[in-house]
Order: structure tokens, then sequence, then C-alpha cells
């Protein structure tokens, strides 16, 4: 049975849309994080499976059950908030115990549970402390235990490590991750963070401005990207992005910047043709990511480049380049020879790296470097989604 | 040399605007000085002597004030009345402010909200010499609306102010609904800082209504609760204009039938303004003093223990 059901969810605050018409399944022992820019609805997501908000229109099924049938206390849901939320004035063991105590359990049986989970989390030590004595990673520990206590049916966390240090955040992803490992307890986890969305899901939901960009294997999502802003938002440094037109001349493509003069001439390979590529003179968005890039000359695209400036991070170089007026970043590995600034440079984009998305910034499905070509549907198919009509 | 004169003309600055700040509390800091420092002090300083306000003579005679109070049943009638109407305004003003503030916390938040907040604070703003009076018609054992209500439902119709047994509950009923607004505002505040996420969390842990109130609730409102209790004691211990209002009139001096209201301030008023035994007056306000500071530290001591700051 899955987990939980979002069906055709919306949700409106006053005039403001939070989520519109969002559709998605959390299967049973899933860890499904739900990443993007902060207002983009995720929060709001969370909090309606909670039941501490209620959607404007749409149906939430938690566990096969409607979520409107059950109160919040009812849903066997274990939260972690962004702030922790402890109760201030009960010592930690307290805090732990307070759910236990809530359902009336015994006071020998609570005893052990708290002992169990503190345990776990190694929190032992601190039992008798109130949450003003903790530190952040202690109090984020505790917040944990108090939802794990309770084994509940689904987890929900709200951010919970994002008030944590750098080297800390690093463990706890860790931690998070193997404690998921060990309970298999369906997990939604939000975060702005891309990569403890790629580190620690098995599944991720991309969303921007109250709707999901696209839900998919961290795999899929990075070499996938169902849209542009799905294709920047993973990746550090993010993809470069060029918007061109694509332009026939005599025969000869190029490809055209829609911000400024320069055209990138695209020799392809002899056996494919012109065919494979969106309509003359449509736009459309290309993305391609740093890693990709060879500053030898291969197969591939070939765009000359000029050298703005160079960041060394010890391993390698990221070298910050301009074409026309649009900012490349590619990588240079230590020992290999870096350009200097104002070098005008050739690099190398191979067709398979290419990602393309249309002018609504889609993903097109271009592959350049297909040995066979494309059936006569499926290129109709493109280029109605280039250009809108049938061509 | 120039960093120098720079720095003390800048300490000149400093002492111009500290004495300028001074000038500004002056007027104030005199009224103070003038009407309540200089009093107390010298309320302090009379109740040692025998003290007349019309002659110039006085006598110191040590404790001699003190023990005379001592010997004078009035006065621990009116301590046991003073204490009496504490014990009960005290406990019942505090409890029905948290439950009234429990119940409107949910309309506070929703357009009416400050409606709602004017109208319970209404009472506190009106002047309790004419409310009382008001009351007293209320209180009329014959035409008074109150008794028309218990009778109506069969219930006994108590004599209220021209009882000695009722004459004090008049009272207490008469300031519950005179403070109690002031009480529930505090406590609305209190209410509506409660951390939303800790609130949330209980929620999903399945905390409700009295469990919550126990364990969450009443712990993060503990400040203002001890504020309340405390405020409220002081105010009690010291009540007098509607003492002496509902009480005097028709049923003879304040503080009646029987000395059954005669609490510690109206027999101070009445010992120093209308008996001019000014001396023992003092004597007694020193030891109402001493009364409200020992409870006070008492109360603090409780709630050093009791109450979680956040």
């Amino acid at each position: 049975m899955d987990a939980v059901h979002f069906y055709d969810v919306t949700k409106q605050y006053g005039t403001q849309w939070a989520l519109q018409e969002v559709t998605f399944t959390v299967q049973a022992n899933e860890f499904l994080v739900i990443v993007g820019p902060s207002g983009c609805g995720k929060s709001s997501i969370l909090r309606m499976i909670a039941g501490l908000e209620q959607p404007t229109s749409g149906t939430i099924q938690i566990a096969g059950l409607n979520a409107k049938d059950t109160t919040p206390g009812e849903r066997k849901i274990g939260m972690v908030f962004q702030n922790y939320a402890l109760y201030p004035h009960l010592t930690v063991f307290e805090n732990l115990a307070f759910p236990l105590r809530a359902t009336r359990m015994q006071k020998m049986l609570i005893r052990k549970r708290v002992e169990e989970v503190a345990k776990l989390l190694e929190l032992e030590e601190m039992l008798t402390k109130r949450p003003g004595a903790l530190s952040g990673g202690q109090k984020q520990r505790v917040a944990l235990g108090r939802a794990l206590v309770r084994q509940p049916d689904l987890f929900l966390m709200d951010e919970p490590l994002s008030n944590l240090d750098a080297v800390l955040r690093e463990k706890m992803r860790v931690d998070l991750r193997h404690l998921h490992e060990l309970s298999r307890v369906a997990t939604i986890y939000v975060t702005h963070d891309q990569v403890e969305a790629m580190t620690m899901s098995d599944r991720i939901l991309v969303m921007q401005k109250g709707r999901i960009e696209q839900i998919g294997t961290p795999h899929e999502v990075y070499h996938r990207p169902a849209t542009l802003f799905v294709g920047r938002f993973f990746g550090s440094p993010p993809m470069n992005v060029l918007n061109v037109t694509i332009l026939v001349r005599s025969g000869r493509v190029e490809l055209g910047s829609i911000n400024h003069d320069d055209t990138i001439p695209v020799l392809l390979p002899t056996e494919l043709g012109i065919d494979r590529l969106p309509q003359n003179g449509s736009t459309f968005w290309l993305g391609f990511r740093p890693e990709v890039i060879k500053v030898l000359r291969g197969e591939g695209i070939q765009i000359l480049v000029t050298v703005t400036h160079l960041e060394t991070l010890g391993a390698r170089t990221h070298v910050h380049a301009t074409w026309g007026k649009d900012a490349l970043v590619y990588f240079i590995e230590h020992g290999e020879c870096a350009p200097k600034r104002n070098e005008r440079v050739w690099i190398t984009v191979p067709y398979e790296a290419f990602h393309w998305f249309d002018e609504h910034q889609q993903r097109l499905d271009i592959d350049l470097s297909e040995q066979t070509h494309l059936s006569p549907q499926r290129s109709r198919r493109i280029l109605t989604a280039v250009n809108g009509s049938e061509a | 040399m120039s960093v120098m004169i720079e720095r003390s003309r800048l300490t000149l600055r400093r002492h111009v605007e500290t004495l300028f700040g001074f000038g500004l509390l002056l007027p104030s800091m005199l009224i103070f000085l003038v009407f309540f420092y200089a009093p107390a002090v010298f309320l302090v300083y009379i109740s040692f002597f025998h003290w007349n306000i019309f002659t110039s003579r006085s006598a110191f005679v040590g404790f001699e004030n003190f023990i005379i109070l001592i010997h004078q049943p009035l006065f621990w009638q009116s301590l046991a009345n003073s204490l009496y109407y504490t014990a009960v305004i005290v406990p019942s003003v505090t409890m029905l402010a948290l439950g009234l503030a429990l119940l409107l916390r949910g309309g506070i938040r929703s357009k009416g909200g400050s409606a709602i907040r004017s109208m319970v604070f209404l009472p506190h703003v009106t002047p309790v010499v004419a409310t009382s009076i008001i009351w007293i018609w209320l209180f009329d054992p014959q035409f008074g609306l109150i008794n028309a209500v218990l009778g109506f439902f069969h219930l006994p119709q108590p004599g209220w102010l021209g009882s000695t047994h009722w004459a004090m509950p008049a009272v207490m009923i008469f300031s519950l609904w005179h403070s109690l607004g002031l009480y529930t505002v505090l406590f609305l505040g209190a209410l509506s800082t409660l951390p939303r996420g800790v609130m949330e969390a209980a929620q999903l842990d399945n905390a409700r209504s009295w469990y919550l109130f126990r364990r969450i609730i009443w712990p993060l409102v503990s400040p203002v609760t001890f504020f309340v209790v405390v405020l409220a004691t002081i105010n009690a211990l010291q009540t007098f204009s509607q003492i002496y209002t509902l009480t005097g009139g028709p049923h003879g001096g304040a503080g009646g039938p029987a000395f059954a209201t005669t609490t510690d301030s109206i027999l101070i008023y009445q010992t120093a303004f209308i008996y001019q035994h000014f001396s023992l007056a003092s004597a007694m306000s020193l030891i109402l003093f001493i009364l409200i500071l020992a409870l006070t530290l008492l109360q603090k001591w409780i709630a050093d223990r009791l109450v979680f700051y956040r």
C-alpha cells in the first residue's frame, strides 16, 4: 500500500496559490525528498500531510485512508520540525516520553522505549537536561528521537538539518539515511539543499512555484532533467545554459545566440541529418554541465570562449568564461594546463551531453549522438513541441 | 594633543547629554519624591511617635503603636478579612482569567479579535466608585436584579451587602467583575506567544485538551501566571474603593455590616482620617507593607521552583 497519495491537491492562502494541482505518491518504505527554492510550496505539502493545514481542494490519502477522517494525532506521524519545536520546559527524557504518555502507555514500557531511542541516538548522557542546555546537534537528535519513539508509520522532516553547521549536517545526512535503512519507514523529507536531496533520497520531487517540476530518482533528475529549472537546480556549479536559435544557411547548421550576435557552427556527424534538430528559426535552451566540457577538440559542438577568471579549489579549477554575453563554467583537473585570463579557448561539448529545452523550458528528447534516425512520428512530435503546431 | 581635545569634547558632550536626560526625568522624579517616597519614609517615622496633624508636639513612643494594635481585636479581624478576601480573590481571578483567555483564544485570531479583547477589558477601565454604585442596586435584596434572577430559579436570595455573611462575597463578586478583564488580557497575550511549532508538535503527539493544557500550555504561561498572582495579591490586600462605596451609604459606615468587610485598608483609612490616629494608621500601614512584601517574597520563592522562563 502507498504510504501517502496526493491527488490533485490545491492550496490557497488568501489570493496566493501555494500549490496547484499537485499529484504524487509516496511508496511504502520510500525516502522521498521534496526539494525546491523557498516559497515553492514544499512545506505546505508536509503540513497538509501532518494535518496542520487543510487543502483547498483535492484528496490526500495516508496509508489508504482519507486524511480528512483523521486528526493529526491519529495519523501516527513522526514529524521533525526545522526549529526542532522541543518542549522547552521538559527534560530530554520527558520530551521523548511525551508522545507515549499522551497515549497512556505503562510507565515501565515508556521508560524502556525512551531508553532504547536514547541509546540509538546517543542521548543517554543528557536525559535530565532541558533543551535550552543542548547544542543544535543535540536538539536535532532529541527532535528526531521524539519522532522515532512512537514508532510512526510515516516520517515527515521539514528541513531538519538546516540549522546545523556543515560538518554536523554531513554526519546527520548519513545517520538519517542509515536510520531509514534500518527502519524502512516511509519518509518525506523537505529541503532546499540539492546535496541532501541527491544523497539521501530514493526519489526526488522537485517543486517550483507550487507545481511539480519532476519526480524521479536522483539519477533521473540529474541526467534527464524534465525542465530547465530542474537542470539548473542540481549540480554545483550549475548547468551552463545558452538561449539559442537554429540557423540553417545553405545546408550548414549554426546555433545563434538570442542574447548577442555570436554563432556556433554545428558540425553534425556526417551520418546524421539536420532533421534531428529542431526546425530552422526555432528558439530553445541548450544546457550542458560543467563536467562534460572538454578542453580538447573532439566529437561534439565546439565553442570559442573567452576566459574571465579562475577559481582554484585544489583538486580542480573552475574556469569561468564567456561566449558573447553568456557566462559558462568548466573544470580543469589538477595538473592540466590552465588558461590565462582573457585567453580565447576552444571547448568541446560532446553531442550526447546536451540537454535541450523548448521555449517553455520543457525537456526535448533530441539525441545527436544517437546512431539511428528518429522515427517520423518522433521527429514530428519534437517539431510540434518546438513550434507549437504541426510542421 | 588634538586627540585629547577631541576626547575631552566628547566627554563634555556625554556629560551634557546625561544632564539633559536627568533634566527630563526631574519633574516626574520630583512628583514621586514628594507624593510617594517622602510620605512613605515619613510614615515609617511617625509610626514610632505619637503624632498629631494639628499640633507640632510629637513624642517618641517606640513600639507602643504596634503593641496597641496587637491588643486590638478589630485589627486582627481586619487582617483576617483582608486575608479572606485575598485568599478567595487571587485563585479565582487567576483561574477564571486563564479559563476565559483559553476560551477566547481562538476568537482573538479571527477578525473580531480586537473587539472581543475590548469587551473583556471594558469593565477594568470603568471607574470603581461609579460602577460600585450600580452594583449596589444590583445587589439590593428586594429590588436588585441579582436576587430577581435567583428568585426566578427558586434559589436562596441572600441579603448581600446587608448581611454579615454575604457582604464580603458581594464585594468579591464586584472585584472579580472589575478586574477579570485585565488579567484575561494578560493571559491572552501570553497564549498568543506560545511557540507555534511546539503547539503543532504537541498536536501531532496526540496531546488532547487536558493533557495539552496541563503539560504544555500551563507550564509555558507560568511566568504570566506568576505575574498575575503577585499583582492580584497586591491589589487584593490594598482593595479600598469598592468596599468603601459598596458598604458605605445606606448601610452605615464603610466596612460593615458589623465590621464584616472591614479590611486593613478600610481600617487604616478610618483610623487616620476619621479617628485622626495617624500614628496608629501608619503603624498599620507598615504592617500591611511588611505583609505584602513577605507574601511577594514567598510567591517569588515558590515561583522560582515552579515557573519556567523561556
